[in-house]
């Protein structure tokens, strides 16, 4: 599900180059929530994702990732590995905004500043639903509904360069 | 009498016309070679979905490829003959309802007692890592202590995240068609369907072994009209160069066409499935029958009061004999062309013999006696010559049994195929696995699974019986009830919600009976299951052939490998036939020429040697190249005959010399062909002829 999280963050990113964003995870399991707060940054072939407080950082480049634990590289198993890259490279997609594979891979509804997006292929299986919420053409905060009940919610906080 | 050759061919092609509807005429070159057994083979393999399967590649893989990637998926699964596409490794719907179903049964199950502590170990793990790790995760209410295991399934081909890859080139994409390489009228309209959608992308390749069916049979269609078309225009100008006698042309070519669509009508009427290139070859062995008018015509046999001239009916009959020999081989490509042979000469040689006797033809008058100055050579000396050429050829001889050689090269798939076959780095090969019912079938394949782990069939989605019902007792007699109780207890303790997990383990509690599923959903990884009266089939992929072969359920369907023992047995058939027809041909020979018996001989011995010096020397030497040096005896013995039996030798080398430019037409043009298999028999054809040449010249 982790992938899920960093498809998310795609939709805050675009046209900026590093965001400082809160992540809320409501778990149905547990009842309650969990709140995490990172930063994202773009670079000509890749990403990162950096979780200050808990110094990990996720990095893709040329379709290599890696993960850090306080700047020390830990490697992850297969499964997990493939499941991020797949959805690092999905950022990618989102962040260019390239609206014709957008569509392919998703069912778009737009009703004001709002955007539901429903997935058509493979990500079906655990996402119902994604919310995108708008403010003058810029993403505020992007709700994930999953087939287990548990949602996650990210909002933006600023864009810091 | 005068219009009886018009009347003949009017007779003939009504019957055509009549007939049109039972005239079979096939373009797949391979059934030319295929043994019945291969043949066989290959059909239960076809509708395994064996090279139906059609693979087409996305250079890249950025987000303009991978939306080239959906956007052809999406369009090529609107189309009929396409079965099922498959870009990425997920499962189908289908696919996920059967896990869903039997997931208890399929998932690998930890059976360990669980008591109070080793629950509250486990949920306080997934508690801890779902509050803490930055990666989301999170806990199956269904089996929170995750006891049972889904193993993802090993798969040979690689991938870029869910997306097949094809190697580092791009996204990878495989259909399913329901079209196979000898359906051509289904795969033309397939594979222009496809193309049409494939020409607005760029960078992108594709591959089915049906385009080769397509492709190919249009280019050989082409190629043998073109062919027939130069051979008529080269000899119909010689003819007329020749006889200098318009009404004679006429009345020969029109004898020439009615021996071909006689031949054409019965040979596609009783053979189910009559080659075209046997029918090109068959039409050019027809216009050998000149040399029975040329020698007649330049013997003045048509003012004679002879019913028949013996050295043409010798030559006529040890020509026919030799290919009556040859129609009976198990080869059906020799068989059909020989077969063809013997009627169109036959029906020439009645033509030529009985209805021009008819036509008043106007006598021959010489012009002028050939003389030739040059130094001739003794009999012998030409038969030693030919035996150390003989000598040579065996020496540097070597035989291609690669059957698919003699088929048009189309070097632009080939390089697509073998494109793909590199990148795709597969070491399974396909075998086909029989059994006589469903349940022996799925059998034979764990027997199979269990002596070679990593191979791909059905046993990799379904349980056999006995270890279906072992698990199904297992998980019976299992406690989940308490294992329920305990759970919720635990779980309530460390913090999960109330009742989260009231209905955990209860989809163990009907279990599904041990049944074999719907197989056809697990078509989309190429894995059919087809029967027949008796007998169940399916395809697995494996990785060791011989480990395979100690069970008696496994059939080998290396194409090649069928293709190469085929040719090797092909080899052997062609090396008995041809002996058989060496020994008829001497024999008749011995009783045509007696005294000049060595004489005669020469005109084999020595074009078969020159030709085979000369290949042997320069070529891998095929099956078409030794059938064509077998058209050279038949067609050197009937010189052999006439040049020792003559009585006006002036007039039969006139003849000879006549006929063989007349050979060098029909069939020379053949060299021109961009199909192997015609071009060989070319130019062997063409060699022979300049070795006759050379024996009429110089022999003494």
């Amino acid at each position: 599900m982790s992938k899920i999280i960093i498809l998310i963050f795609s939709f805050l990113i675009a046209n900026a180059n590093t965001f400082n964003f809160t992540e809320l995870r409501y778990s149905d399991a547990l009842g309650s929530s969990m709140e995490l707060h990172g930063e994202i940054s773009f670079f000509k072939n890749g990403l990162s994702i950096n979780y200050v407080d808990a110094k990990k950082t996720l990095q893709l480049n040329d379709s290599i990732l890696t993960y850090k634990e306080d700047m020390q590289v830990v490697p992850l198993d297969e499964e997990r590995s493939e499941q991020i890259t797949q959805y690092l490279e999905t950022v990618f997609l989102l962040h260019s905004g390239d609206n014709e594979l957008l569509n392919s891979m998703f069912d778009i509804e737009t009703i004001n500043e709002k955007s539901i997006l429903k997935p058509i292929g493979s990500i079906s299986y655990f996402v119902s639903s994604i919310e995108l919420s708008k403010d003058k053409n810029t993403i505020k905060e992007v709700k994930l509904f999953l087939k287990n009940s548990d949602e996650i919610t990210i909002k933006i906080d600023n864009e810091i360069r | 009498m005068k219009y009886a050759n018009y009347i003949i061919l009017t007779l003939l092609l009504g019957l055509a016309f009549l007939l049109k509807e039972h005239i079979n005429i096939s373009t797949n070159l391979l059934s030319l070679f295929a043994s019945e057994e291969s043949i066989k083979k290959l059909n239960i393999a076809s509708k395994l979905g064996y090279s139906k399967e059609m693979l087409i590649a996305v250079k890249g893989f950025d987000n303009s490829s991978k939306t080239k990637l959906l956007e052809l998926s999406k369009k090529l699964n609107k189309l009929d003959g396409i079965k099922s596409v498959q870009s990425t490794l997920t499962p189908s719907k289908k696919q996920l309802d059967y896990y869903k179903k039997n997931y208890p049964l399929l998932t690998s199950f930890n059976d360990e007692i669980q008591n109070a502590q080793s629950i509250r170990e486990k949920l306080q793990n997934s508690y801890n890592e779902m509050t803490t790790n930055i990666f989301y995760s999170n806990i199956d209410k269904n089996d929170p202590l995750k006891l049972f295991n889904l193993e993802r399934k090993k798969t040979s081909l690689s991938h870029k995240g869910e997306y097949l890859a094809l190697g580092g080139y791009g996204y990878l994409m495989r259909v399913s068609t329901d079209v196979s390489a000898s359906d051509i009228s289904k795969a033309k309209i397939l594979y222009e369907e496809v193309n049409s959608i494939l020409n607005e992308y760029s960078d992108v390749v594709a591959f089915a072994p049906f385009f080769y069916t397509v492709e190919n049979s249009t280019k050989i269609k082409a190629d043998v009209k073109w062919i027939i078309l130069l051979s008529s225009i080269v000899l119909i100008l010689i003819y007329y160069i020749l006889i200098k006698n318009i009404r004679l042309l006429s009345h020969t070519l029109l004898a020439l066409f009615s021996s071909m669509v006689s031949a054409t009508l019965v040979s596609t009427m009783l053979y189910p499935n009559f080659n075209v290139l046997s029918l090109a070859f068959g039409m050019s062995i027809t216009a050998v029958s000149i040399d029975y008018l040329l020698h007649y015509y330049f013997h003045n046999f048509y003012q004679d009061k002879s019913i028949v001239d013996k050295n043409v009916l010798y030559g006529f009959l040890t020509t026919t004999v030799a290919f009556g020999i040859f129609s009976l081989i198990p080869i059906p490509i020799i068989s059909q062309i020989s077969f063809f042979a013997v009627l169109s000469l036959s029906f020439a040689y009645f033509l030529f013999t009985f209805i021009f006797k008819k036509l008043n033809i106007s006598e021959y008058r010489q012009d002028a006696v050939i003389s030739s100055k040059s130094k001739k050579l003794s009999s012998s000396t030409f038969f030693i010559f030919s035996l150390m050429l003989i000598s040579f050829s065996i020496y540097n001889l070597s035989l291609d049994n690669n059957i698919r050689n003699l088929d048009y090269q189309n070097t632009k798939l080939i390089n697509t195929e073998n494109f793909f076959k590199s990148s795709i780095k597969t070491n399974l090969k396909p075998v086909i696995i029989q059994a006589k019912s469903k349940d022996e079938l799925m059998n034979n394949l764990h027997l199979l699974h269990y002596e070679l782990p990593s191979s791909f069939s059905l046993a990799s989605f379904v349980q056999d019986k006995k270890s279906c019902e072992k698990r199904r007792k297992l998980l019976q007699n299992y406690d989940f009830s308490n294992l329920n109780t305990i759970l919720n207890i635990e779980a309530s303790k460390i913090g999960f919600r109330d009742s989260y997990f009231k209905d955990a383990y209860s989809f163990t509690k009907d279990i599904p009976k041990c049944k074999i599923p719907n197989l056809e959903i697990f078509n989309s990884y190429n894995l059919y299951i087809y029967n027949d009266k008796s007998t169940y089939y399916t395809m697995a992929f494996i990785d060791d052939m011989s480990k395979a072969s100690i069970f008696s359920f496994v059939s080998d369907i290396d194409v090649k490998k069928m293709f190469s023992q085929q040719a090797d047995k092909m080899y052997d058939d062609l090396a008995l036939y041809s002996s058989l027809v060496i020994t008829a041909v001497f024999i008749l020979l011995f009783f045509s020429v007696k005294t000049k018996f060595l004489y005669a001989l020469n005109y084999i011995i020595f074009p078969s040697s020159f030709v085979l010096a000369i290949l042997s020397a320069i070529y891998t030497i095929n099956l078409m190249h030794l059938f064509s040096l077998i058209i050279l005896i038949a067609i050197g013995i009937d010189y052999g005959i006439y040049m020792s039996n003559t009585s006006k030798k002036s007039n039969t080398i006139l003849a000879i010399r006549y006929s063989l430019l007349s050979t060098f037409a029909g069939f020379g043009v053949l060299a021109f062909s961009s199909i192997v298999a015609l071009q060989s028999i070319g130019i062997v054809i063409i060699l022979g002829v300049i070795s006759i040449f050379i024996l009429i010249r110089s022999q003494k």
